[in-house]
């Protein structure tokens, strides 16, 4: 892999050659490292993308990191897809649909009201500040009973609108866009709009939103990576089987197998290592797609602009 | 549900209607997945009489989900299917979701279970339904007993003797491992070791140094230092590669899922077929047979079923039809419930496949049969997590030190503390 | 701040526009907040008259000198390990932008996007000599068997790589988007004015990304004493107990749901959130955090990094 600093550090050709070569050694040296971190974090995957390939008694016999046969993935699949008549299909797409609510309704009220603190003048902004930290910092545990009274008394007990509800409430979200409007939007922008006749209502359409794809494109990302994977919450509160998202539909079937639980091991379902590895491929690729997608708004758009003009 | 939910909707006056659908029982049962096919063929045989409404949970959600449902005082399922010792935390009168059984089905019934039901006889009476029993037998590789000479050890002494001949005579081969519950149900309980003896509700004895178990630490100390006792769990990556999958897996006592569940699997100890026997439990001076057990799940009912007649059926069908016994399709292509049934004529028609199976050197049923009347009385259920402290306590211990009796010493500490936490009085006798 | 304007009925608007969030934070975060502090002297197995002598129950609870003991141990280690290495990380990152690295960062959240109980099977495997993919390094450095790992004194050091390894991607990200929106005209004044790569690192972009630094420090603080999550795996791993009630939430969990003693679990809980609040309000008022975000001219900012180096000079 060859590596052109030139383009980034023009302040080297003013320095002597000495100079120059060190800091290519060091580069190297860095460069080095970033790739060995990468390869170190992706060996897990790794480990995982390739274990449904195996049997269960290849994956403690043969190479970890070896492929035995594509057949693996079918097999592993089958038993994954027949469990139940297939209620995975229902995990997934509930899981889908339950996060594409959730970020949307997380990504929107954050930002409208990242917005409103740092573009009005009513005066809480210390207030929502705290109140925003404090909910950052609650121990999920101490939420837990009171969040389940309330929608006990509501009746969405099992009803996917309660795991929904609890999980837009996005309080980092929320201190994200007030430091991002905050700092690429200068007031003078909305005291001008506001003498041309603008309501409030419309700085935000007008001026503040044409302005936030980046900030969206983070809020989006980091509501979807945060509930994709929770755990907690959706246990809790959902009862029935066709409710339940990928992680605890995936824990209530894993958590009954020898391979994670050999104690209580006699069983005949055939789910095993592969199976829960495949299982593991299936709820990380939507994180990376996700990933992908949003990967150039985020780096730009990431805390844009605070340290910027 | 729905009709109920409607008619509250709809407000009172407009129930009359619906009365004569609301008649039909309906009740909510959670199960494990390995359950789970049993489940699904009682709620089609039961369609019209009763609506069955199956769900699937991982073992042990209930006793977690269960404060939930006190504090707002509703959606407890009518039937579980959870570990063993859920029914003590169920039947503590401050969760109180354990109902009381006896009446509900005629003595007779409770009687067929033999001593297949007795972890759920609580103060004299029922209140759970053993689903299977994990009663420990004595597994050995019989040509490989025969190749190396030895008779199968009706005592510990002479289990102990083979033990010490076997770490001379053939290093390397095995006698099972120590760790998880298997010091336990294999050694400690079958010595009637005090180490989880439910008095009452409110006293436990836990005694690690009464001499029934100081007995088995002096008695296993030599095979635990010449390594033909292993100090890890039965199921280490490690030791089903360096020792079972090596062949050098000689006997070891085991529960009755052994055979099926360990012995056998490709990716487990993978032993042939055509070699593997059981026999009854070698003795300890001065006791029965006794087994421990390891597993076994349980059903519990909830005090707040509307059905439980209904509710008591399912588990019933469960330990007793052979609709579910041998009949039901399971996921991997089997058929039939996975373990040993509790209830005496379930398993009288569950042993009748497993007796015939080639795999088997020999019938392993009679042995099987033998220990199900055994298992030791002594251990009961408990409200804090007995089988997990093995994990928490013993098994750092015995790995480190290699010492039988600081590791027994060091579960006793750490569940004595355990047991007080939650409100039992320790006492030592 | 424009502050002292009188209240106008334009604000309705602004009100209207941040209903939505105040609605979700006062029913799914202060209210159940309240509900919890209200909690703590209700009547439990525990406490059975009821009242706050529960947070006596709390201290007395023999598994909390333990948790206290295994949590501030990990975060001893994990604390000062992710700040670091999260800041050095992307800084190197940042030195320069080759497409590459797009890549590198793409590696880095993969470990994120395991969770629950296949992350169970992930660390067990990871961690288990016989089936583990690093099994050659673990061999050379000695390690053969499961249970040298494998054991309570070992946990900590456990707990903190998986911890470690599961979060740092996400907050080197995080950092790494904080680094790239320095103004590039700061930069190239710097390099104009001869600082080499090292000196832009350490007295130009750190000091200009404090805040983030200081932001992330205290969410890691949280985050660490709250463990939970990568202890609770372990223990519901192959070996089945070995990390029981290890931290202070599983403990809060453990008292909730095994015990019914709701009341000790919030006191317990809400015990945890003072520490951590604490950082988290001298963040706010001691720093200059909040007040700070206002915009200031590229020129500015370079002056005040110049005064900051020619200070340490």
């Amino acid at each position: 892999m060859s590596i052109d600093f030139k383009e980034t550090t023009p302040a080297t050709t003013e320095t002597p050659r000495k100079k120059k070569r060190k800091i290519k050694i060091g580069h190297l040296v860095i460069n080095f490292w970033l790739i060995f971190w990468a390869v170190l974090s992706v060996i897990p995957m790794l480990w995982l993308v390739l274990t449904p390939s195996k049997t269960d008694r290849e994956v403690s016999y043969k190479n970890p990191l070896s492929f035995a046969s594509f057949h693996g993935y079918v097999r592993a699949w089958k038993n994954l897809q027949d469990f139940n008549s297939g209620v995975l299909a229902r995990w997934v797409l509930n899981s889908i649909t339950y996060n594409l609510a959730i970020v949307l309704i997380a990504s929107v009220t954050a930002s409208l009201a990242g917005f409103v603190i740092s573009a009005s003048r009513i005066r809480f902004k210390k207030a929502f500040l705290i109140s925003t930290l404090i909910m950052m910092l609650v121990p999920p545990v101490a939420l837990v009973i009171p969040l389940f009274i309330e929608m006990n008394k509501a009746n969405l007990v099992d009803n996917p609108m309660s795991v929904v509800l609890i999980s837009s409430l996005y309080p980092f979200g929320a201190f994200l866009a007030y430091i991002y409007y905050s700092s690429t939007i200068p007031p003078e922008l909305y005291e001008s709009a506001r003498l041309d006749g603008c309501s409030d209502f419309r700085l935000y359409t007008k001026i503040a939103f044409p302005l936030s794809y980046p900030l969206l494109a983070l809020l989006a990302f980091f509501a979807f990576v945060g509930n994709w994977g929770n755990y907690f919450m959706p246990y809790i509160m959902l009862q029935s089987p066709t409710n339940y998202t990928l992680p605890v539909g995936l824990g209530a079937l894993f958590f009954s197998t020898p391979a994670i639980n050999p104690g209580n091991g006699a069983t005949s379902v055939p789910i095993l290592k592969p199976e829960i590895a495949l299982a593991g491929i299936l709820v990380a690729v939507p994180v990376m797609i996700v990933f992908l997608i949003s990967q150039k708004r985020l780096i730009r758009g990431m805390l844009a602009g605070s340290i910027k003009e | 549900m729905l009709v109920v939910a409607t008619a509250a909707l709809l407000g009172a006056s407009l129930v009359t209607p619906v009365a004569t659908q609301a008649a039909i029982p309906s009740i909510t049962i959670w199960v494990d997945s390995p359950r789970l096919p049993g489940a699904q063929l009682y709620a089609q045989i039961m369609k019209g009489k009763v609506n069955v409404n199956v769900q699937l949970h991982a073992q042990g959600d209930l006793v977690a989900k269960v404060q939930l449902f006190n504090t707002v005082k509703k959606g407890w399922p009518d039937v579980v299917f959870g570990p063993p010792n859920d029914v003590a935390f169920l039947k503590n009168p401050l969760v109180n979701d354990a109902l009381q059984l006896d009446a509900l089905q005629p003595a007779s019934v409770w009687k067929a279970f033999g001593a297949g039901n007795n972890w759920c006889l609580l103060n004299g009476h029922y209140y759970c339904v053993k689903n299977d029993l994990a009663q420990t037998v004595l597994w050995y590789n019989k040509s490989m007993m025969t190749q190396f000479g030895y008779k199968v050890p009706t005592t510990m002494a002479e289990f102990v003797a083979i033990g010490v001949d076997l770490a001379k005579n053939h290093p390397g081969y095995s006698l099972g491992s120590l760790g998880d519950q298997a010091a336990y149900s294999s050694f400690l309980e079958p010595s009637q070791c005090p180490l989880n003896v439910a008095k009452s509700d409110t006293v436990v004895v836990i005694n690690s140094k009464s001499p029934n178990c100081t007995r088995v630490a002096t008695a296993l100390q030599p095979l635990i230092d010449s390594g033909v006792l292993d100090v890890r769990t039965p199921f280490d990556a490690g030791y089903i590669k360096d020792v079972a999958q090596a062949g050098k897996w000689l006997m070891a006592i085991g529960p009755s899922w052994w055979g099926q569940f360990v012995l056998r699997p490709a990716s487990s100890y993978n032993v042939p077929a055509g070699v593997i026997a059981t026999a009854p439990m070698p003795t300890w001076p001065g006791a029965k047979a006794y087994s421990g057990e390891y597993g076994g799940g349980i059903y519990t009912i909830s005090t707040h079923t509307k059905y439980p007649k209904e509710a008591l059926a399912f588990a019933m069908f469960m330990v007793g039809d052979a609709r579910n016994l041998v009949s039901v399709k399971n996921p991997d292509g089997s058929h039939g419930a996975p373990t040993y049934p509790a209830y005496g004529p379930g398993n009288k028609i569950w042993v009748q496949a497993v007796a015939k199976d080639p795999y088997y050197a020999q019938s392993i049923v009679p042995a099987l049969d033998t220990q199900a009347q055994l298992i030791w009385p002594g251990t009961k259920p408990v409200r804090y997590d007995a089988n997990g402290a093995w994990g928490a306590s013993f098994d750092t211990v015995i790995a480190q030190t290699k010492d039988m009796q600081k590791a027994i010493d060091a579960y006793a500490t750490y569940t004595s503390n355990a047991a007080t936490q939650v409100g039992y009085a320790v006492v030592s006798k | 701040m424009r502050q002292g304007r009188r209240y106008k009925p334009k604000n309705l608007l602004m009100i209207l526009m941040l209903s939505p969030y105040l609605l979700l934070l006062f029913f799914f975060g202060i209210l159940p907040l309240i509900m919890a502090v209200f909690n703590v002297p209700s009547k439990s197995p525990s406490n059975p008259n009821g009242g706050w002598g529960v947070i006596k129950i709390v201290f007395k609870d023999f598994r909390l000198l333990p948790a206290a003991e295994h949590v501030l141990g990990f975060m001893a280690l994990f604390v000062p390990l992710m700040i670091i290495f999260v800041v050095a990380m992307s800084l190197m990152l940042d030195m320069n932008t080759a497409p590459w690295k797009k890549y590198v960062r793409l590696a880095y959240i993969v470990p994120a996007c395991v969770s629950g109980s296949v992350a169970v099977l992930l660390w067990y495997a990871l961690l288990e000599p016989t089936l583990s993919p690093f099994k050659g390094i673990m061999h050379w450095m000695g390690i053969t068997q499961a249970t040298q790992i494998w054991k309570t004194s070992n946990l900590t050091f456990i707990l903190v790589f998986m911890a470690f390894f599961s979060l740092a991607g996400q907050w080197i990200l995080i950092q790494f988007g904080s680094l790239q929106s320095i103004s590039t005209e700061i930069l190239e004044a710097a390099r104009v004015d001869g600082c080499n790569q090292f000196q832009l690192a350490t007295k130009i972009k750190l000091p200009l990304i404090r805040k983030y630094v200081i932001y992330m420090g205290v969410l890691v603080f949280a985050g660490g004493l709250q463990i939970f999550v990568e202890p609770q795996l372990l223990n519901s791993s192959v070996y089945h107990g070995i990390a029981q009630q290890w931290s202070f939430d599983q403990l809060s969990y453990s008292l909730a749901f095994d015990n019914g003693n709701f009341g000790e679990a919030s006191a317990l809980s809400l015990m945890l959130l003072i520490p951590s609040l604490i950082g988290a309000l001298l963040v706010i008022f001691k720093t200059d955090m909040f007040e700070d975000v206002t915009l200031k001219s590229p020129k500015k900012m370079h002056k005040e990094a110049l005064k900051r180096e020619a200070a340490k000079a």
